[in-house]
């Protein structure tokens, strides 16, 4: 056999990750000692990396903290404060928090399993983040009108409507974007650590239409305030603070840029003398991918149609889903995948590559090994009937491409 | 009778036990196999093992969760713990390349001179490199020696192969010990 594992540098990622599975339950070192019947210093001591621990203690350690053995052994040290932070950006002593922790913590290491993943497959996400916007003391809605109109501009993506912005900020901003499922109150989480990079996590719970909403809105957080940690709440603020204001508005503005609306709304208004209906307004707000709600919002906000427009068709119980059923407007492909593309296929490519185990692989996409094995057979189907399989981590170009 | 000819027994990783489940005969499976079965106990207790429900064709694929007390009713598989200091310091030197339930198996396997059942591509090369001594056998050829043994037709072979396949999801690599055999079955 290779050496004790419980030797090696790697003892010292081990000795930060029992303290944090400590932490995370809220129990003290002493506690700790106690159950062992171990000294506090000792526990101290394994904390610190300071004492070796012997096979079997590690084994009762894993144990008693609910934590399987292969993860204590192969994680790297804990993302330092990821938890901590977004613990802090919530309401102090609100009930709320002691609910949340769970999913915080499942926030982190999801982060975590997406940096094993790129270290195994050697494919590290780049991170192609803009210099932190300037908005203090900028109204907050104007402020995200020119911000949304730089980032368009910088990522190259024109006006029009963006299908698939969770690609397109994954890929070209190099963030990282899971959805999860959250508590109903919760729209979505920012977070941004050392090694990690800015991390989001949408409510896996809501439509997808205000996902998307969300991930716009996390998405305007971590421009202007990447080192402040955010957890969305629905209806959390009476009177919402300037970087709250900010974040929506930039959410509205970067889905539906002003430009291309007026220029649409242009065109329709030439084609419809009497004025924009009720099936265009729901084939506006198809084309960009929003709620009809977002869209009448944004028209408003654009001074396109006037102030009160929606309050109105409230009133009036217009029934939107039901007007883009009459459409036909219901085919939007909508993503429910709780991991990226990306993410789906470097774990897939470490199993194939044989740097994952069965085991490991249903761990890292949550399921168990048939659900890892129906997901390895829905995106690299086995040679059964259709030839070779296709190895998803051979080089295009062979050796000779080298 | 053992794979590798040591006397001990054969240890069933989670990704062959999950495939011999999906045939729903796993009894009759082990029943006229010249090895003695085990697993771990870690396996049986801790893992989630499932299998694809039996549906009408074209249903959407429910997944049905096999109890613990399902396995600890084999009669012909025995659930091994890691017990001496010498089988518990391999499972945790095994635990920092494969999970709980992989590192286990191959610490008893060790520990008790026998053999491992193992599809896992990661599994069969860590055990290759570590412990290279120790015997391992595919799904594949589970069956292959099942359908010599038992003298099962072509009509039942077939069977319990789709049975593998569709309730366990299961395709074996093209480099697995008898993929022929098993290929012919579905052509």
């Amino acid at each position: 056999m290779s050496e004790n594992p419980l030797d090696s540098e790697a003892s010292r990622a081990l000795a930060a990750r029992l303290r944090e599975a400590r932490e995370s339950r809220g129990w003290t070192q002493q506690q700790i000692a106690d159950r062992l019947g171990m000294a506090r210093t000792t526990i101290v001591a394994i904390e610190k990396g300071e004492r070796r621990l012997k096979p079997k203690e590690l084994i009762q350690l894993s144990s008693l903290l609910g934590c399987s053995l292969s993860e204590l052994l192969q994680h790297g040290a804990p993302a330092e404060g990821f938890v901590v932070q977004l613990r802090g950006s919530l309401p102090t002593g609100a009930p709320v928090d002691v609910e949340l922790i769970p999913y915080l913590e499942e926030f982190q290491r999801r982060c975590e399993d997406y940096v094993r993943l790129e270290n195994l497959c050697r494919a590290p996400l780049r991170q192609r983040f803009p210099s932190e916007y300037e908005i203090q003391g900028i109204d907050p809605e104007l402020a995200a009108e020119d911000v949304a109109t730089t980032e368009r501009n910088r990522l190259d993506l024109g006006d029009g409507p963006l299908a698939n912005l969770r690609e397109i900020l994954e890929a070209d901003v190099g963030l990282r974007i899971f959805q999860v499922e959250l508590p109903s109150s919760v729209a979505g989480m920012f977070a941004f650590a050392a090694p990690i990079g800015g991390c989001i996590a949408l409510n896996l719970r809501h439509p997808a239409e205000r996902r998307r909403a969300s991930l716009a809105h996390e998405y305007g957080h971590f421009l202007t305030a990447r080192y402040r940690p955010e957890v969305t709440f629905e209806g959390r603020y009476l009177r919402r603070p300037a970087g709250e204001r900010f974040a929506e508005a930039f959410g509205r503005a970067f889905l539906i840029p002003a430009s291309g609306l007026r220029r649409r709304y242009l065109e329709l208004a030439r084609e419809r003398p009497r004025g924009m209906t009720y099936g265009d307004l729901c084939r506006l707000a198809h084309f960009y991918h929003v709620s009809v709600e977002a869209m009448t919002r944004r028209l408003e906000e654009v001074r396109l149609i006037p102030l009160g427009t929606w309050d109105r068709m409230r009133q009036e119980r217009f029934r939107p889903r039901e007007a883009q059923r009459l459409l036909g407007l219901e085919s939007i492909p909508v993503d429910d995948e709780p991991f990226s593309r990306r993410y789906l296929a470097l774990a897939i490519e470490a199993w194939q590559s044989g740097e994952l185990s069965e085991g490991q692989l249903a761990r890292i996409l949550r399921t168990d090994r048939v659900g890892a094995r129906q997901m390895i057979a829905r995106l690299a189907p086995a040679a059964t009937e259709e030839g070779e399989p296709i190895e998803l981590g051979a080089p295009l170009l062979g050796s000779a491409g080298r | 009778m053992s794979p590798g000819g040591q006397g001990g027994p054969l240890l069933l990783d989670a990704c062959c036990l999950i495939n011999l489940l999906a045939t729903g005969r796993i009894e009759e499976i082990l029943s006229p196999l010249p090895y003695r079965f085990a697993t771990s106990r870690l396996i049986a207790t801790t893992e989630i093992l499932t299998i694809v429900r039996d549906l009408e064709p074209g249903a959407p694929l429910e997944r049905e969760v096999i109890s613990p007390a399902r396995l600890k009713a084999i009669e012909d598989l025995t659930l091994l713990d890691l017990v001496t200091d010498e089988e518990i310091a391999d499972f945790v030197r095994f635990a920092v390349e494969l999970d709980d339930g992989e590192a286990s198996v191959c610490a008893s396997a060790i520990a008790h001179q026998g053999a491992v059942a193992t599809d896992d591509r990661k599994a069969l090369r860590v055990l290759g490199r570590v412990a290279p001594r120790v015997p391992t056998v595919q799904t594949p050829e589970l069956f292959y020696t099942w359908a010599r043994v038992s003298r099962a037709n072509e009509h039942e072979i077939g069977e319990v192969l789709r049975a593998v396949r569709n309730r366990g999801q299961f395709h074996p690599r093209r480099d697995a010990p008898c993929f022929e055999w098993w290929d012919s079955h579905f052509r």
